[in-house]
């Protein structure tokens, strides 16, 4: 196998359960026409059979952000999160340090395996991402770069396959229901 | 007007058709992005799209530029798949009563389909292809019209 393949395959038979996911746009600059990356996700995510539960845009601000992920995670209409933009590396990127101490749990294994496969289409501009995720109040938070390429990466080939019930030998979505077990 | 196109397009027979029949409008600004060759043989880059989602993303924004420039029409063909160096990749076109708005608006949407548009864009060199994402400069010329 090579390395950078993940193998994987999906049971073609079963019926996707959908995920609710709420998709959040983080940018000083962005609103809802130019909200590309935004608009991109939200379609990714109907189009695999999901339902939207959310769309909103906040600016690069740590408070900001920090409501909007709260409100959605004690809502119990989301099961999933997926951010972009703010993962980068200047002053104004506050994605990761509004977002990591919310969590419950990370999930390390999301930014190896993100940088691996945007590593492939990108070279070393990868090292310009923080992208991480974890667990927040039981819901899953997935925290990408602003860039359409990234989105690309992110969600096609790394969350997509792991949110989908059907992926095997394992995926998210079976374990959802033990997320906030004590 | 939006366009998506597989074949190669003449950017003056396009601009010829955006021009006519306006007794209304005193200015018409263009611009016309070219496949920079690198001497390599095959295509310069290749460029990647969602059919059915780009084009609406890229209607939306020209609607807001229509908007925010108080535009008469604005126009734009872009080249997905593979292009060879020297041949058009896009062509944006503005109208509007004066000068001033067609050329900022032109400039403005430029900014925003090199940036931002739903367009993934493999460069091809020497040593194979590779997926470019925009560069510093691209997002701070976006950054001006903030």
């Amino acid at each position: 196998m090579n390395a950078l393949n993940p193998g994987g395959r999906y049971d073609e038979a079963a019926a996707i359960a959908p995920v609710r996911v709420a998709v959040l746009t983080i940018s000083d600059t962005r609103d809802e026409e130019s909200d590309t990356s935004g608009h991109l996700l939200a379609e990714r995510v109907a189009g695999a059979g999901h339902a939207l539960a959310d769309k909103a845009i906040v600016p690069d601000d740590v408070e900001a952000i920090r409501a909007q992920i709260r409100g959605w995670t004690r809502s119990g209409e989301v099961d999933a999160i997926v951010t972009t933009g703010g993962t980068g590396l200047t002053g104004r990127d506050v994605t990761p340090e509004a977002i990591e101490p919310m969590f419950d749990k990370r999930i390390e294994g999301f930014s190896v395996v993100f940088h691996l496969v945007s590593y492939q289409s990108i070279g070393l501009s990868t090292l310009q991402s923080r992208a991480l995720a974890g667990i927040i109040d039981g819901v899953f938070v997935f925290c990408l770069p602003g860039s359409n390429g990234a989105v690309r990466d992110g969600w096609d080939k790394v969350i997509a396959p792991q949110l989908d019930s059907r992926h095997r030998p394992c995926n998210l979505v079976e374990i959802m229901p033990r997320l906030a077990e004590r | 007007m939006i366009r998506l196109t597989r074949e190669p397009f003449d950017p003056g027979e396009a601009l010829n058709a955006f021009c006519s029949q306006r007794a209304a409008t005193g200015a018409v600004a263009s611009f016309v992005g070219l496949a920079r060759g690198t001497g390599a043989s095959g295509p310069a880059l290749e460029l990647e799209a969602y059919p059915g989602f780009t084009d609406r993303e890229i209607e939306r924004f020209v609607a807001k530029a229509v908007e925010r420039f108080d535009l008469q029409d604005a126009g734009v063909v872009h080249r997905i798949g593979p292009i060879g160096a020297g041949e058009a990749i896009v062509l944006v076109m503005t109208a509007a009563p004066h000068r001033r708005a067609a050329f900022e608006a032109c400039d403005y949407l430029m900014d925003y389909l090199k940036s931002r548009a739903p367009l993934w864009k493999r460069e091809f060199g020497p040593d194979g292809g590779r997926w470019v994402e925009p560069t510093e400069g691209d997002l701070a010329d976006l950054a001006r019209w903030a």
